[in-house]
């Protein structure tokens, strides 16, 4: 399927990483240093790079801004360092996806799953009409009334569809759940209490690969519900 | 130490109670030591103690006193005897020849005329009192008083030939009175008498020639001045207002007539110069006669052979014969040798012929003091008088004073002998008592037993007031002692008085206990602080001249260290100041020179500008230093005061203050540098640790996928899942425990509101809660309650507190969510009830690594509930848990956020 590059300086992990990555059929490369890494992507034709931040020689921030000079292909930053600083940073210098060690197998499969995809198919997905609301791998359609993560279509009950249009129609703002409460249900917002919210986990569960650090739908605690802009 | 001091005090009383009876002892000899005696001259007190104590009865002066009194009695009392008795006996019809009897006492006055009273008159005129009746007459009157007595035998020419008065010779129609007796006088002046009254009829015819060529008066007058030169008193001299002169002169009143039945004195004389002779006569005996009969009474009655123990017999040769005076009557009869036979056996006696130079006896009587005592009355005592004196020392005779004496002498001499040693012993006693308490003085057992000086706060007290005190409390001692001893002194006689209260027995006693306690207590107090400031070496050390020499000294050594100060300030201020002063005298000085005057002025003026200046700079200066100190100490370590704008001192504190600061600057850099290096190392320590653990859990994941079925080794692939996963959690925990407890952590606060993160909370674990049987309450008043926190680390809270929830609570029970504003704030409570039996305290279990079951045997890092109390208690909340048996509480609470108005905020429209 895809060529995938994997660096990193424990060579375990590279090695377990090839075997969950090789099951779904993908190429694997192995790096161990930011320089062998680079070396690669000059020789072979690579779609997507994992990489360990921390690494001898040539490390995985200098590593993706150098690579990030030339090419834009999808790259997953791993690393072992969870704190949002070190996310912000990852993401900000050109990564594409941030993942924290020790990380779920399954999960790291289904996010180089999502970014092959966006990077493979999602160029040339561009709107059709102004129903369409994209943010990153998710788009909803309202005139199919269809959800789509990535390009797979996800199934909805109405009132979780409802809720994501709301949120995907008014990106970057913050919806409390009386808010939300109000424009789905049409009635006051006394005693809504928890069901916006289990509402809100649902659809979480349903378009994000790992709810609890979610991409899309991101949770404001104490205030509210929003979908960022990308 | 308790019981050293209460031994201490019992010690002390006791040797007040020692003194308080050395007192009373001392008082008991003293006030008991009076012997009381009725003698003649009324009641007489002798003190036994000291003088006589240990003598016998015989030789204590008080015997010697009272043979002394009795000598000298008897020896009167015979004199008064022989004037008074007839043969032994008072006569009161005694005929007293008064001119007799006064001259045999020498008392007359001269004079030859003489006047017989019976004794009974005489006594009984003295009894009633002498009176006189002023006679006032002209001078012719007072010299015709007596007769007409201008005659020229009367005259006679002195050596200048002038005439004068010569004396009565012849008087007219006067009492018949023998003129022989008269002539006598001039006869025995050594004049021949030759005619009438030894003159010639020649020198008569020459003297009445003379008489005739005188006036009445200048003869009255010459009468007058010749009874004057015989200094007779009462006779006063007056000049009326027409110049003549009147006489006074005082007469006695006679109250009884005399033997010859005339009562006036007058009578029995012929001129002025007799009668008052006369009349003193008769006024002197009366007045002796009358003292001596009662004296006589009072002796006779007390040396009565019935009632003295004092025996006595006196025999004289007299005109009218031998007369013997005795109290013995069986005596009267017998021999001189006899009589001396029966005064020999009494055991003290004396025995005096005067006549025979006989002396003897047996006491300390000597001649000399026996002659004085009869010298006296020498005119009734004849040479041939024979005294015999003797005491009956069987004292036979109960009620005289040697018996009086005798007993109580007896009573006391004994006694103090044995007062006298208890007063020893007790003295000796309370000297030990007190030396026991000087050794012990001061010193206190301490706890190991060894011995500790101690001082109370009255031996901390400056030593000069102890001596103070002492020499006030010695004076009071001696004001104290002085009133005591005037006490023992007046104890007999009259009762002895202290500040005019009367004081009986008792009282005295008491005041003599009271005073030995004083002086007992008064040494107590000063010789034993004494001794405990001698102990604890604090005599010196404690008194106010060590701490003024100290002061001194601390003064003199503080100039000494501070040279430079004196140096700089000191001196520059003294020169200053007297500069100035020189400055002001010039000025006044040179006020005429107005041009010099001006120049020093403006000079001064000049130099305290400087100074001024200089003064003003260098405070400002100190100003400026201290503001930066402040700063500095307010936490703005980076601050540095300007030192090179400074000067002098002043420069120097700036940069010494600059280096304190730069001090402060570097410990904070390195502290924070630690605090952050602390949190750095678990950090890298938790990255390291994750790394392997990717390994473990993907290559655990991958065993998994082989779907080995094998039983040990699934059971085994289980375990190594769980585990990997829990070491997953505990990593994260860590950190986060760490970075909370270091203070790295950043908040990055937002209004927020608590109702919303509940919900959120509750859908988030709905699916949870619903796996474990459990159903949520939330029980809120439908307002928002907004709270100003980091919302990341409020979820941190609620998912742990929920995750806790999910663990631990019992299967198909409610979960009670309470919230609630009170007083600013708003609280809430979460309650379930627990599904294993809590076994721990709530207070550990918010403690790290601290889980309800205690076996840690189940996920999570025990790190959930502490996290949650930290995370909540550095946003100013509060966090508690409860534990009512199964019932588990967690209270928190935060501070309500107050910015836009409550109820308006019900989220962005």
């Amino acid at each position: 399927m895809a060529n995938i590059l994997v660096c990193d300086d424990d060579r375990e992990i590279v090695d377990a990483i090839e075997i969950y990555l090789s099951q779904d059929g993908h190429g694997i490369y192995k790096a161990y240093d930011g320089k062998q890494a680079i070396d690669l992507l000059k020789k072979e034709e690579i779609h997507l790079l994992i990489m360990d931040v921390m690494m001898p020689k040539l490390d995985g921030i200098r590593a993706t801004l150098k690579i990030r000079e030339y090419s834009s292909i999808p790259i997953i930053i791993l690393s072992a360092k969870s704190e949002d600083t070190d996310k912000i940073l990852g993401l900000n210098i050109g990564a594409d996806d941030y993942i924290t060690k020790p990380f779920n197998p399954l999960e790291l499969v289904a996010r180089v799953k999502s970014n092959l995809r966006r990077y493979t198919s999602l160029g040339s997905l561009n709107a059709e009409s102004k129903a369409v609301y994209q943010v990153g791998g998710l788009m909803i359609n309202d005139d199919t009334k269809q959800v789509l993560v990535d390009g797979e279509p996800v199934k909805m009950t109405p009132i979780e569809y409802n809720i994501l249009l709301l949120l995907m129609k008014n990106q970057g703002r913050v919806f409390s759940i009386d808010q939300i409460y109000e424009s789905i249900w049409n009635e006051d917002a006394i005693g809504a209490d928890n069901t916006v919210a289990v509402h809100i986990r649902h659809i979480r569960e349903k378009i994000e690969i790992n709810p609890r650090e979610p991409r899309y739908l991101k949770v404001v605690w104490g205030v509210g519900y929003k979908i960022d802009k990308q | 130490m308790k019981k050293t001091t209460l031994k201490k005090v019992c010690l002390e009383l006791l040797q007040h109670l020692l003194a308080a009876g050395i007192m009373i002892t001392i008082a008991g000899l003293l006030l008991n030591s009076y012997i009381s005696v009725d003698s003649i001259d009324g009641p007489k007190v002798y003190r036994v103690f000291p003088i006589n104590a240990g003598l016998e009865f015989e030789e204590s002066e008080i015997y010697q006193d009272l043979f002394r009194n009795a000598v000298s009695d008897i020896t009167q009392l015979v004199v008064l005897k022989g004037q008074l008795e007839t043969d032994g006996i008072l006569d009161p019809a005694k005929q007293i020849d008064v001119t007799e009897y006064v001259s045999g006492i020498g008392a007359d006055s001269g004079g030859s005329l003489t006047v017989v009273y019976t004794l009974d008159d005489i006594v009984k005129w003295g009894k009633s009192g002498v009176e006189y009746t002023d006679r006032f007459m002209s001078m012719s009157e007072f010299v015709n008083y007596f007769g007409y007595c201008i005659y020229p035998e009367n005259f006679k020419l002195d050596e200048y030939g002038q005439l004068c008065f010569d004396d009565f010779y012849h008087i007219s129609e006067s009492e018949e009175t023998d003129p022989e007796e008269e002539g006598e006088e001039p006869g025995a002046d050594g004049e021949a008498p030759e005619g009438r009254y030894g003159k010639s009829a020649e020198e008569i015819a020459v003297l009445a020639g003379k008489l005739e060529e005188s006036t009445q008066e200048q003869l009255e007058d010459m009468v007058f001045s010749h009874i004057m030169s015989r200094n007779l008193d009462g006779i006063n001299i007056s000049r009326e207002d027409d110049g003549s002169l009147t006489v006074s002169i005082p007469m006695l009143n006679c109250r009884y007539a005399t033997v010859e039945g005339k009562k006036q004195l007058k009578e029995y004389a012929q001129n002025w110069i007799d009668y008052i002779q006369l009349q003193e006569n008769v006024v002197a005996a009366i007045d002796s006669l009358t003292v001596n009969y009662q004296r006589y009474q009072i002796c006779n009655e007390a040396y009565k052979g019935s009632k003295s123990n004092v025996k006595y017999m006196v025999r004289m040769m007299t005109d009218e014969g031998i007369r013997t005076y005795t109290n013995v009557p069986d005596l009267a009869g017998l021999q001189d040798n006899e009589v001396t036979e029966f005064f020999n056996e009494y055991r003290r006696y004396l025995i005096y012929y005067p006549d025979s130079l006989v002396f003897m006896g047996n006491t300390i009587f000597s001649e000399e003091e026996m002659d004085d005592y009869i010298g006296v009355y020498s005119y009734a005592y004849p040479d041939t008088t024979h005294i015999w004196l003797g005491v009956d020392s069987r004292y036979a005779i109960e009620g005289d004073a040697f018996q009086t004496a005798n007993a109580v002498y007896q009573k006391i001499v004994p006694n103090v002998g044995r007062f006298i040693v208890l007063i020893m012993i007790l003295a000796f006693v309370w000297l030990a008592t007190g030396i026991y308490l000087t050794v012990a003085a001061g010193m206190v057992l301490g706890e190991n037993g060894e011995q500790i000086c101690y001082l109370n706060r009255f031996d901390k007290l400056w030593t000069e007031l102890l001596f103070l005190l002492g020499a006030g409390l010695a004076y009071g001692g001696l004001q104290g002692a002085r009133a005591i001893l005037g006490i023992a002194q007046t104890a007999e006689g009259m009762p002895a008085r202290l500040m005019g209260v009367e004081l009986t027995k008792l009282y005295q006693y008491g005041l003599f206990a009271l005073y030995g306690i004083y002086v007992s207590a008064c040494i107590d107090i000063v010789w034993l602080s004494l001794v405990r400031r001698v102990k604890a070496g604090s005599l010196w050390r404690g008194s106010f001249l060590f701490f003024f020499c100290r002061g001194v000294g601390n003064t003199v050594r503080f100039i000494f260290r501070h040279k430079n100060s004196v140096v700089s300030t000191l001196l520059p201020y003294n020169i200053f100041l007297f500069s100035n002063l020189i400055g002001i005298a010039a000025v006044y000085r040179l006020w005429n020179r107005r041009m010099y005057a001006l120049l020093i002025l403006l000079a001064m003026v000049a130099v305290d500008g400087i100074v001024g200046v200089l003064l003003f700079r260098r405070n400002a200066e100190l100003a400026e230093i201290v503001e930066g100190i402040g700063r500095i100490r307010d936490g703005e370590e980076e601050f540095k005061v300007d030192a090179d704008s400074l000067h002098g001192s002043s420069r120097e504190l700036a940069i010494a203050v600059n280096n304190i600061g730069e001090g402060i600057r570097h410990a904070v850099k390195t502290s924070m540098e630690d605090e952050r290096m602390k949190t750095d190392l678990i950090t890298n320590v938790s990255h390291d640790i994750k790394t392997p653990l990717t390994s473990i859990i993907s290559y655990v994941d991958l065993l998994k996928r082989l779907h080995i079925e094998e039983e040990p080794a699934k059971g085994y692939i289980n375990i190594l899942d769980s585990k990997a996963q829990r070491l997953k959690q505990l990593t994260d925990d860590l950190m986060e425990v760490s970075k909370i407890s270091s203070g790295t952590i950043v908040l990055e606060k937002e209004k927020l509101n608590l109702t919303e993160l509940l919900n959120q909370g509750i859908g988030e674990f709905s699916e949870k809660l619903e796996e474990c049987g459990l159903q949520v309450v939330f029980e809120e008043d439908d307002t928002p309650a907004y709270i100003y926190a980091d919302s990341r680390r409020m979820w941190r809270v609620v998912e742990n507190l929920f995750n806790n929830i999910c663990k631990y609570a019992l299967e198909g029970t409610r979960v009670y969510i309470n919230m609630a504003k009170a007083q600013d704030r708003i609280e809430v409570s979460i309650k379930n009830i627990s599904r294993q039996q809590m076994n721990v305290r709530p207070q550990e279990l918010a403690e790290r690594f601290i889980r309800g079951d205690s076996s840690r045997t189940t996920e999570g890092s025990g790190l959930g509930l502490s996290i949650a109390k930290s995370l909540v208690q550095v946003h100013d909340g509060s966090f508690e848990i409860l534990l009512d048996g199964d019932l588990f509480k967690v209270l928190f609470s935060f501070p309500e956020y107050h910015e836009s108005p409550a109820g308006q905020a019900r989220g962005p429209a």
